[in-house]
């Protein structure tokens, strides 16, 4: 039986200040979980690979931009995203085969020297191969833009909420105060240790990272006082208590406080896990999303 | 002369009916034996039951290793399901395909694809057989045949652009005479689409595009503008299930793009994150129901959709059922598409209950927001590419199912969002649960936590159902969903499989660069 029981008296002032170890907080560059773009590990491609990034050479795009702005932005728009009168170039096969290849403007090239209306009128054919080349790079940044883990690929205004909304909430129905006070687990300047609003909006929420991948790899520099901790009382025999290493159908792994590690079987025992943090968890299936941005304004002036 | 003629001509003929009747057939890949796991799910609906009992509940506790075979070096994690015909094992990762004996785990054959030009090596689903070829397809867009004796290569083909990112990563379904092949990629906006291929030289059948590409198609109405509706994604990132009776294809598709921030498609955005049924020699779409309509969460609706010949209110019907990635557990009539259960299977906050047809219907507040939205399940969802079982035994439909948060963004607020344009941060996941639906109802019959990873499933008529334990390969009464066994092999990075080999059942599984067969002590 397994019992998760709710030990507010534990909270640490740690709470919302420990580096805790988050769960993936991007996905991974180029997909879902683990893997990537490339060749396995240990292998050589026998043939150049096409990056999902390709290199964007800074001056051949700066020259490439200023044609654009003379020549292509009028219907193709600022990002090439296109405009009222021309079409979004971004997901075309000649610029993304341009860009796969290995010669920038090695596709772009023919297909304007073959003829394509520009914006001053000036022939397209007459672009000479540095122009192309700009062009090319110029668009590759335009489409890498678009693609996650890019620079532009990065959180808004968080700060939309209503501070005092927050601290009523703080102080009222989210219970907080229960455990941040002026005496215990003090918040006052969370902001300035923590990076961005963004980092302290996520760390509200999620200070202990979740459940998945708890207690794996050695043990930690320092005891965490976030911890999962669990008591194993067997049927017959003293009950037994540590930090929560895993817990398998058939046994609990515990390290008990002088750090040893102890595998206990759980069939006929008793097995109660203590989460610190379950008072944040409770708050996930509560909160609203006006009261987060509220709260986060809050915090992030607290003094 | 003409004596000759037709001689020869007979001669002939026969050496064709010869050379198309050699090796696996579609009538045995269509009704497979115990001794056969021919096609990605087992058999054409998706349920990965297995009729065996020789390994039961009550006998499980003994299972031990047979034999373990690993990866060379390098060679990454084995998340396909491997195929099992006369006596051998195959099996893909991305580039690679191999060809194991299946009484020693020998390996026969280990086929490299040198001609890599890059792509997403995320992982390989398997591979699928027919005649006497392999197919499996390769992160750089080609469809590739191999000898089955011998691995080498007979030709390969290309089935999409790796220029414009899409990739190859799903098992071919092997349907009549034709290769299903599914297509994967969601970086760049760009459709989605799956091809009925020929096997004797990956040349076009027909293909069925997931999104309207002309402004009459089905579904534009659901689409601010044909150009949205020609890049709207929708990946076909599942092997499909087939009701040969019905003569449909069971497909399912993929998130819209861009995926996240979605200003510029208003609308359904159909057929993305949908279960279809298509006519398998037209490939034209017969029905639709939509799993998440106008998705802004990454929740591709590419579970399996698995096919039930089941019993609702005291009549036999034709079901379809699927655990989608949203967290909703949807039962169809498979001839038509008319919903008859539309559930939970875990708890979510970003719907408000269901259409006329039983789809989903959003909450606008609940998509991803600049400032943030909180939302439950999170990207990785309530259940993802993880193969869920369905045993008629039991009558209930087992899946991997997760009960996670975060918090959804969007980076890109302008009214022309391209790509994913935002994305989910965080957060929390409870215990991973296995959990056992009943299929009339959608309730939840028993849920057991699933202290293991990410595994498909797998159910027998021994009562028992197979999945991810705590590093390894578990064992767990299908009826009540008991722990039986665990072994500790490894975080289990497939789905297992069954099948009888010399008398003996065998249980196979991967855990990341290892394969492993179990058999019972005797």
């Amino acid at each position: 039986m397994t019992i998760t029981r709710r030990t507010s008296a534990m909270v640490s002032a740690a709470v919302l200040l420990t580096v805790a170890v988050i769960r993936a907080q991007e996905p991974p560059p180029g997909g879902r979980g683990a893997g990537g773009r490339g060749a396995p590990g240990g292998q050589t491609p026998s043939v150049p690979q096409i990056s999902a990034r390709p290199p964007v050479d800074p001056a051949a795009h700066d020259r490439g931009r200023a044609l654009w702005a003379s020549q292509c932005i009028g219907c193709h728009g600022s990002q090439a995203r296109g405009s009222e009168t021309g079409p979004n170039i971004i997901r075309t096969k000649t610029v993304n085969f341009d860009r796969s290849s290995f010669t920038p403007g090695s596709v772009l090239g023919p297909f304007l020297k073959a003829g394509h209306p520009t914006q001053s009128g000036k022939p397209s054919a007459s672009f000479t191969d540095e122009e192309i080349v700009g062009l090319a790079h110029f668009l590759r940044e335009r489409v890498n833009d678009t693609m996650r883990g890019s620079a532009l690929f990065t959180p808004g205004d968080i700060l939309v909420g209503d501070p005092k909304a927050g601290e009523a909430y703080f102080n009222g129905a989210g219970g907080c105060a229960t455990c941040h006070n002026a005496t215990a687990r003090n918040l006052a300047g969370i902001r300035t240790r923590i990076a961005t609003t963004v980092d302290l909006q996520q760390r509200m929420l999620f200070p202990g990272g979740g459940g998945r991948g708890r207690g794996r790899g050695g043990p930690p520099a320092a005891p965490n006082p976030n911890a999962v901790t669990a008591t194993v009382t067997p049927a017959s025999g003293p009950a037994l208590s540590g930090v929560l290493v895993e817990r398998s159908d058939f046994y609990v792994t515990l390290r008990q406080a002088d750090g040893t590690i102890r595998v206990v079987p759980t069939t006929g025992a008793k097995v109660v896990t203590t989460n610190p943090l379950q008072a944040h968890v409770d708050l996930l299936d509560r909160i609203t999303d006006k009261q987060i941005h509220d709260v986060v304004a809050y915090l992030e002036n607290l003094k | 002369m003409r004596r000759w003629v037709v001689l020869a001509s007979v001669l002939l003929l026969s050496t064709v009916l010869t050379a198309q009747q050699s090796g696996l057939t579609s009538a045995q890949i269509e009704k497979p034996g115990t001794t056969s796991w021919p096609t990605f799910n087992g058999d054409y609906s998706g349920r990965r039951f297995s009729t065996l009992t020789k390994i039961n509940a009550s006998n499980v506790k003994h299972l031990s290793v047979a034999w373990l075979y690993e990866l060379p070096q390098g060679g990454g994690t084995v998340k396909a399901t491997p195929l099992f015909v006369d006596g051998v094992l195959y099996f893909s990762t991305p580039d690679h395909a191999y060809a194991i004996e299946a009484r020693t785990g020998r390996e026969l054959w280990h086929y490299t694809w040198t001609r890599n030009r890059g792509g997403t090596h995320i992982g390989n689903r398997g591979v699928g057989i027919f005649g006497e070829s392999v197919f499996f397809l390769t992160p750089d867009c080609n469809l590739v045949s191999l000898d089955i004796k011998t691995g080498r290569e007979k030709w390969f083909k290309e089935f999409c652009s790796l220029e414009l990112m899409y990739f190859g990563s799903v098992a071919p379904v092997v349907i009549k005479d034709r290769l299903m092949v599914g297509i994967s990629g969601d970086d760049l906006d760009e459709p989605a689409y799956l091809d009925a291929r020929n096997p004797e030289n990956g040349e076009l059948i027909w293909r069925w595009y997931v999104t309207p590409q002309k402004k009459d198609d089905p579904g534009i109405e659901t689409w601010p503008s044909l150009d949205m509706a020609k890049h709207g994604g929708g990946m076909t990132w599942q092997p499909v299930t087939y009701d040969p009776e019905l003569n449909l294809i069971y497909v399912t598709t993929g998130n819209p793009q861009p995926v996240v921030a979605y200003a510029n498609r208003k609308g359904a955005n159909l057929f993305t994150a949908s279960i279809v049924a298509l006519n398998a020699d037209t490939g034209k779409m017969v029905w639709y129901f939509q799993s998440s309509p106008h998705d802004t969460h990454d929740w591709d609706a590419t579970q399996t959709p698995v096919l039930i010949d089941g019993v609702i209110n005291g009549q036999p019907r034709k079901l379809l059922a699927q655990a989608s990635r949203n967290g909703k557990f949807f039962v169809l009539d498979r001839t038509n598409g008319k919903s008859i259960v539309s559930s939970e299977f875990i708890k979510t906050n970003w719907s408000r209950g269901y259409d006329e047809k039983g789809q989903p219907i959003p909450n606008p507040e609940k998509r991803p927001q600049i400032a943030g939205a909180l939302v439950t399940p999170d990207q990785g969802g309530a259940t993802n590419w993880y193969s869920p079982s369905f045993s008629p035994q039991t009558g209930l439909f087992y899946v991997n199912a997760n009960r996670s948060f975060s918090v959804w963004y969007i980076y890109d607020p302008s009214d022309n969002p391209m790509g994913w344009g935002g994305t989910d941060r965080g957060g929390y996941s409870e215990q991973g649960q296995l959990k056992a639906i009943d299929y009339k109802t959608g309730q939840i019959r028993w849920s057991i936590p699933r202290y293991g990873g990410n595994s498909g499933l797998l159910s027998t008529a021994g009562n028992v159902v197979f999945g991810s334990a705590a590093s390894g390969l578990g064992a767990y009464d299908a009826t009540t969903g008991t722990p039986l066994w665990n072994s500790r092999i490894g975080g289990i990075t497939n789905g297992p499989i069954t099948y009888e080999l010399d008398g003996k059942q065998y249980v196979i599984a991967a855990a990341g660069n290892r394969l492993v067969a179990f058999v019972l002590n005797e």
